[in-house]
């Protein structure tokens, strides 16, 4: 924080590419989040079969529309922690309650999550030096 | 003996890595045959459990971490939070550096235009260890006190020398140190106080220019502004810049108290695309100047580069350095003599003085100390007999109208303050001019923070505390028994370790003499 020495080492500005994983994380999450608030029925069926309809499809959407948001601002870095945690959880509920195919999709659900994991992954490991409070340590 | 109920850390730190695992464990299970939702918690959890083993198995830069796992983050947390708490909580009124709250507390006072008279008496402490003030029996009475006038240049009956009417002038901070409304906030506040403002090296001062105070214009060691691509002088821009009605005077700064021997420093953080078009400089990367002028590599080359800035610029044309070796400011002032050329000032940067950024070892163990320096130089210009062909200003940490005055009978003829003013704009001393990060948007480029800055309002408090310490001044001179600042002379100081400050200016006691004022003058 107070920091005066000019020699201290500062991370340059990220890789351009990882605005490939950037937007691809915060497209799907943007995406995702508006099938659930707005009652899209392959969702209601999921969250129907995680016994958590309806409010905890709202809260899941709200919690990934916020993803989205935070993915585009300057805490981007923050943003793809979050998603990572939104997509653990929905690797859990895969894994445990819903299997790899849903609602007959031949598993496109679980591809788009691993998508939008592999993202959030990538983008929070090359910028995790700017994650506030830990980011110095990693 | 240890007291017995002591935390025990190591065994705290055991028992968090091993449960956080079998809690989250124990989560995930309650949210598999409970309900989905304490799924909420499981995750976090998981990640909390992924980055102890990684501080405990996969990282090897930091031992606490490896040692005592995720509970050893509380360090790096409070070490963070260190200096706003000590700054906050646990320093005392006269412990910080580079200026203590007291010190802080009466620039605050007079740029916001509140009394600054104190009660039951002084916190420093008093130990004969410092420069102190030796008043008079007779004090003279106000009427009596003359204004001050010093006219730059006036030796070399130019058409164009500069008169100051007070002994203060705003010192040298560039665009690029400071961010545009902090320039602009203390060009308005010189204007309104009538005393003039140095550019500091950030090439064309388009900032400085805006608010119509008289500029004196610096030109560093990479020439910013008035260079060649091969970093010498180029004259035709040089004429071009002196011939701008509000540029007065040029300074050629050779060195500079922060980081003698170095070139100025402007950190990769605060270059904007503006910056960088201004003084010519690539984007992303730290601005290095060299740590000596192209066109000066001896005392002779020196002077005649002086001459050549004389000539080329039609003003008076100053020097700016920090004292380091003794015999070579002989040499110089000997190539002016030999020359016929004189600087129309010699500013003397006290080691102790002030930057945006510098390299630690060069801000804390390079220089002559200001109060050291000063009665040297006065005293060599006098050993050579020219005294008389230069005025002579001193910078370095001159904040309150004290210290100021001590400055000023040791020699000098007018002072020098960059940091004074920072505190009227509101500085609070966050030490983070380097990182374009400062919290009051003094010295930082970025639009958030410099939104705070209110200009007028802080122009006024600039030119508040300018008028604050005239009246001091004031009051001073006549409690020291002297009609005008230029009559103040060493007889008025007390100097560490004497009675007398005039008889430390004798030839055959000067090594002697400064070893003693090294030895003495550290305040405790």
């Amino acid at each position: 924080m107070g920091s005066a020495d000019p020699a201290t080492p500062k991370h340059g500005p990220p890789p351009l590419w990882l605005w490939g994983p950037r937007l691809i994380a915060a497209g799907v999450m943007a995406f995702v989040a508006y099938l659930k608030l707005t009652d899209n029925p392959a969702d209601i069926a999921i969250f129907t079969q995680l016994g958590m309809e309806p409010h905890g499809r709202y809260l899941v959407g709200a919690i990934e529309g916020f993803c989205a948001l935070v993915l585009l601002s300057p805490y981007a870095p923050v943003g793809a922690v979050m998603t990572s945690g939104v997509m653990l959880g929905a690797i859990i509920a895969h894994a445990t309650k819903l299997g790899l195919i849903v609602n007959g999709d031949g598993g496109k659900h679980v591809g788009l999550l691993a998508l939008v994991f592999l993202s959030s992954l990538l983008l929070a490991f090359f910028r995790r030096r700017e994650l506030p409070l830990i980011g110095d340590t990693l | 003996m240890a007291l017995s109920f002591a935390v025990d850390l190591e065994k705290v730190s055991r028992a968090a890595n091993i449960s956080i695992p079998i809690v989250t464990g124990l989560s995930f299970l309650a949210g598999n045959y409970l309900t989905f939702y304490l799924h909420f918690v499981t995750v976090p959890l998981i990640m909390l459990t992924g980055l102890n083993l990684y501080y405990l198995h996969g990282q090897r830069s930091h031992a606490l971490l490896a040692n005592y796992g995720i509970l050893a983050q509380m360090r790096y947390l409070f070490e963070s939070l260190g200096p706003e708490f000590r700054q906050y909580l646990f320093m005392s009124d006269t412990e910080e550096r580079p200026f203590n709250r007291v010190e802080r507390a009466e620039v605050y006072r007079k740029a916001k235009g509140i009394d600054s008279a104190s009660a039951f008496g002084s916190q420093l402490q008093f130990g004969g260890a410092d420069f102190k003030l030796l008043h008079s029996m007779y004090p003279v009475p106000k009427e009596e006190l003359e204004p001050y006038r010093l006219t730059i240049g006036e030796e070399r009956e130019l058409d164009q020398a500069y008169t100051l009417d007070k002994p203060l002038m705003i010192s040298a901070m560039s665009y690029g140190s400071l961010g545009s409304h902090a320039v602009r906030a203390l060009a308005r506040g010189a204007k309104k106080a009538g005393i003039p403002m140095n550019t500091g090296e950030g090439g064309y001062p388009k900032y400085h220019l805006m608010e119509g105070c008289d500029l004196i214009f610096q030109m560093g060691t990479a020439k910013f502004g008035v260079r060649h691509e091969d970093g010498t002088l180029d004259d035709e821009r040089l004429a071009k810049l002196a011939a701008e009605d509000a540029v007065k005077v040029i300074e050629i700064k050779l060195s500079q108290g922060a980081k003698p021997g170095k070139g100025g420093l402007l950190p990769k953080e605060k270059i904007t695309q503006e910056i960088a078009e201004l003084r010519g400089v690539p984007l992303g990367k730290d601005v290095v100047s060299p740590p000596f002028h192209a066109e000066c590599r001896d005392a002779a080359s020196t002077v005649a580069f002086i001459r050549r800035v004389q000539e080329v610029s039609g003003l008076p044309v100053g020097i700016k350095l920090c004292l380091g070796r003794d015999t070579e400011l002989v040499a110089l002032l000997r190539a002016m003599k030999e020359q016929d050329v004189f600087p129309d000032y010699l500013s003397i940067d006290g080691a102790e003085g002030g930057t945006g950024a510098a390299p630690k070892a060069f801000m804390d163990d390079f220089g002559v100390p200001l109060l050291e320096a000063l009665p040297v130089v006065d005293a060599r210009l006098k050993d050579e007999e020219i005294r008389h062909k230069m005025k002579l200003f001193a910078a370095g940490k001159l904040i309150s109208p004290g210290k100021q005055l001590i400055a000023l009978s040791l020699g000098a003829d007018a002072v020098y303050s960059a940091r004074g003013f920072m505190l009227a704009l509101g500085c609070i001393q966050a030490l983070q001019c380097n990182a374009n990060t400062c919290p009051v948007g003094i010295t930082t480029h970025r639009p958030e923070l410099q939104r705070g800055l209110d200009i007028e309002g802080k122009a006024q408090r600039v030119a508040n505390y300018v008028h604050a310490l005239e009246h001091d001044w004031e009051e001073a001179l006549s409690a020291l028994g002297k009609r005008s600042l230029r009559e103040l002379s060493p007889e008025n100081v007390l100097m560490p370790g004497r009675l007398q400050g005039d008889t430390i200016l004798t030839r055959e006691d000067e090594q002697q003499n400064l070893i003693n004022l090294r030895r003495v003058s550290r305040r405790p």
